[in-house]
């Protein structure tokens, strides 16, 4: 059986509202990251994923199980909602017991389970904190704890890092890379540095139609010779703004050097430079790329 | 799995404060009403007054309905108790002139006779308050209108039967009912074959499990709603519906270990107060020397009190699951209400109904109770029934809600917002 997630003309409409058009895509094996603004459809998307939510037409496959075959699914898939959250007054490891059995998992296994998924995550010494005295970091690292109780060949997890502290973050990031070693992992955020970090394809999702679907370099490859450095006065930002998109501005004293996504130079000092995940996702979603 | 689930559901329970909330309110409900305890006493031949009781006698039973009948008829409407529930009736002009008709016929006199009669009667009839604050209704015209002599009770009945007809459903005029109106006060011999009774078959404990589920029932009727309530809302509280949903179990074992444990939780508490009520029966069995019936508290949780708690909460969960709110609360206080305010339980005795509490408001009464236990059993079994279809339902609708198929008022315009979320 393939390790990998397929979606076919996928379409979702709640009432008239349409929150996913036609869309199609491969998800391999890895680390997956799907971009896009907020109300881009990724949540949509996910909650398709992990069976909450129905396709209004389409298809898609789980390592070949179609998602109609819920509890399948549900065997085989891992979900950590955006907020995600436990009854407040369990402790940590009453929490993973509850869910353990939820998934269907016996006694024994879950005596076996729990500690290691909790070391895994680093909540090894805080077996009886209640969930409502944890911080946001360690209820998502319980969050991804919970989500591979039943050893997942798929982990959907949902705008993780939204919220977390650099240092936080910077943990998850590198705790999702490990588990994505032998299963699929399905990471969604608007923060691009999450998928230059963590990624090595993605998908970029625009109200609810695929604009990009590949790997990282050849998203870069989309933005070559368009972004420009330069520095100029601050009389002239102004003008810059309005006739350009920015992607990073440095202020130094009355100059400030800018960072910008044009198709041709565009003015005398303007430097081109790499693109980066940054630049080539503003790039894309202003509609330069004409995707 | 289940038993697993069921137990950590049950734990979660511990954890409550509701579940200290209901056992606090449930012990302050028996103490209020029940605490002061009520005396079983053997009737002495001196007293006077030994209650009242249902005649046996075709004379008594004729005489009371056409007085409550002459009655009805002179007030204008006919009470009713169509599937136990009480409904007023008016009847056309037509069809009292029918009703006037059989009046005539049962006590042999013209229509203007006995309006005449009973005009009397009515003249001489006050009701005012005494000193204590009492009120006393004083007959200074006795009541004269008696069946006539010439009418055999097989008579009678057909003629009610007609009156019957032409009220309607739930009628107090049916032939089941008839009996309900030879009310007469009791003699010291039927007293003490009451009390021999309760000693010899009740064993005295299943009077004292009567009179407690009596009075229980009438907040189990409204309590086990906060506590499904609470519980359904509580995963949207603390946002955990998206995890527990994407999980493999079935829905019909998250509802039903879920319902089970509510219902658990409800009885142990229910148990732990009759033990009250039951040291006090015990002791009045051992001083009349009567060996108790130990499971009689068990007997009648179970089969009085359990359906009423089954109901309760399924009603209250199907309410939470379809509308995420406390909407279970108002739909299962609207059934209280009208399970106490509306119920027969003041007017007919030895009638359950269909009634979501059935009133029993007696200690002893033996004989009345077993006439009355066929209905109660029925009663019980429907609710029981019913509350099963409830959960069935229930999981029906989880389920639905955990695939996303649950989309009407609220849930679309929730989920539209969801996409700008994604």
């Amino acid at each position: 059986m393939s390790t990998e997630i397929v979606l076919e003309q996928v379409n979702k409409y709640y009432g008239k509202k349409q929150a996913l058009k036609n869309v199609t895509m491969t998800i391999p094996k890895g680390m997956f990251g799907l971009l896009g603004r907020n109300g881009a459809g990724k949540t949509t998307l996910m909650k398709i994923l992990a069976t909450l939510h129905k396709a209004t037409d389409g298809k898609v496959t789980i390592c070949g199980v179609d998602v109609k075959e819920c509890s399948k699914i549900r065997s085989m898939t891992g979900y950590l909602p955006q907020d995600f959250s436990m009854y407040g007054n369990m402790r940590v490891y009453e929490a993973m017991d509850y869910l353990g059995t939820l998934s269907g998992l016996r006694k024994e296994e879950r005596k076996k389970r729990i500690p290691e998924l909790l070391e895994k995550v680093n909540l090894q010494n805080n077996y009886k904190t209640k969930v409502r005295a944890m911080s946001g970091g360690m209820r998502r690292r319980l969050g991804i704890a919970q989500a591979l109780l039943n050893n997942p060949k798929v982990l959907i997890v949902d705008e993780p890092t939204a919220g977390l502290d650099p240092e936080e973050r910077v943990r998850f990031r590198n705790l999702l890379c490990e588990i994505a070693e032998e299963r699929i992992v399905l990471l969604s955020t608007h923060i691009v540095g999450d998928i230059e970090a963590t990624c090595e394809n993605i998908a970029i999702l625009d109200e609810g139609s695929l604009r990009f679907t590949g790997t990282v370099e050849e998203l870069l490859e989309i933005a070559e010779g368009k972004i420009y450095t330069a520095e100029v006065s601050k009389m002239e930002l102004e003008k810059i703004k309005k006739e350009y998109i920015i992607t990073g501005m440095l202020t130094k004293g009355s100059k400030a050097e800018v960072r910008l996504v044009a198709e041709e130079i565009p003015f005398e000092n303007a430097v081109c430079c790499e693109p980066n995940v940054e630049d080539a996702y503003l790039y894309l979603m202003n509609g330069k790329a004409g995707a | 799995m289940f038993g697993s689930l069921l137990w950590k559901e049950c734990k979660m329970w511990l954890k409550s404060i509701i579940f200290y909330a209901y056992i606090i309110l449930l012990f302050l409900f028996y103490v209020t009403q029940m605490g002061e305890g009520t005396a079983f006493v053997k009737p002495q031949p001196d007293w006077d007054d030994y209650g009242m009781a249902y005649s046996e006698d075709e004379r008594v039973i004729m005489n009371g309905t056409l007085k409550d009948l002459i009655e009805d008829y002179g007030r204008g409407y006919f009470p009713t108790y169509p599937i136990g529930f009480y409904k007023k009736v008016i009847l056309a002009d037509q069809e009292m002139s029918i009703l006037g008709d059989c009046i005539s016929e049962l006590t042999g006199m013209t229509k203007e006779q006995w309006e005449k009669e009973y005009d009397r009667y009515l003249d001489g009839y006050s009701v005012y308050m005494d000193e204590q604050g009492q009120f006393v209704e004083e007959e200074k015209v006795p009541w004269s209108l008696v069946v006539s002599e010439q009418l055999t009770y097989k008579e009678f009945k057909e003629i009610m039967k007609k009156v019957s007809d032409i009220i309607g459903a739930g009628s107090e005029y049916s032939e089941s009912m008839l009996k309900k109106h030879g009310i007469v006060p009791k003699t010291y011999e039927q007293a003490m074959a009451g009390y021999e009774e309760v000693l010899e078959k009740d064993k005295v404990t299943g009077a004292y499990a009567r009179l407690f589920s009596d009075y229980i029932g009438i907040v189990l009727g409204i309590l086990p709603a906060f506590f499904v309530v609470t519980r359904g809302i509580k995963d949207r509280r603390n946002q955990v519906s998206g995890v527990i949903y994407s999980k493999k179990i079935s829905s019909g074992t998250i509802v039903l270990s879920r319902y089970l444990a509510m219902v658990i939780m409800m009885v142990l508490p229910v148990l732990a107060v009759s033990c009250l009520s039951m040291a006090q029966s015990l002791y009045i069995a051992n001083n009349e020397g009567v060996v108790p019936d130990y499971l009689a508290y068990v007997k009648y949780v179970a089969g009085w009190l359990l359906p009423t708690i089954l109901f309760v909460s399924a009603l209250a969960f199907v309410v939470t699951e379809l509308t995420e709110s406390m909407l279970g609360i108002l739909v299962n206080g609207i059934a209280w209400f009208i399970a106490i305010f509306l119920g027969v339980s003041n007017s007919a005795l030895i009638n359950a109904g269909w009634n979501l509490i059935p009133r029993f408001n007696e200690l002893g009464e033996y004989k009345l109770f077993q006439e009355m236990l066929p209905q109660l059993i029925c009663n019980r079994c429907f609710y029981t029934v019913l509350s099963l279809c409830i959960i069935v339902l229930c999981v029906v609708i989880y389920d639905k809600k955990r695939r996303g198929g649950y989309q009407i008022h609220g849930k679309i315009f929730k989920n539209s917002h969801s996409k700008c979320e994604a």
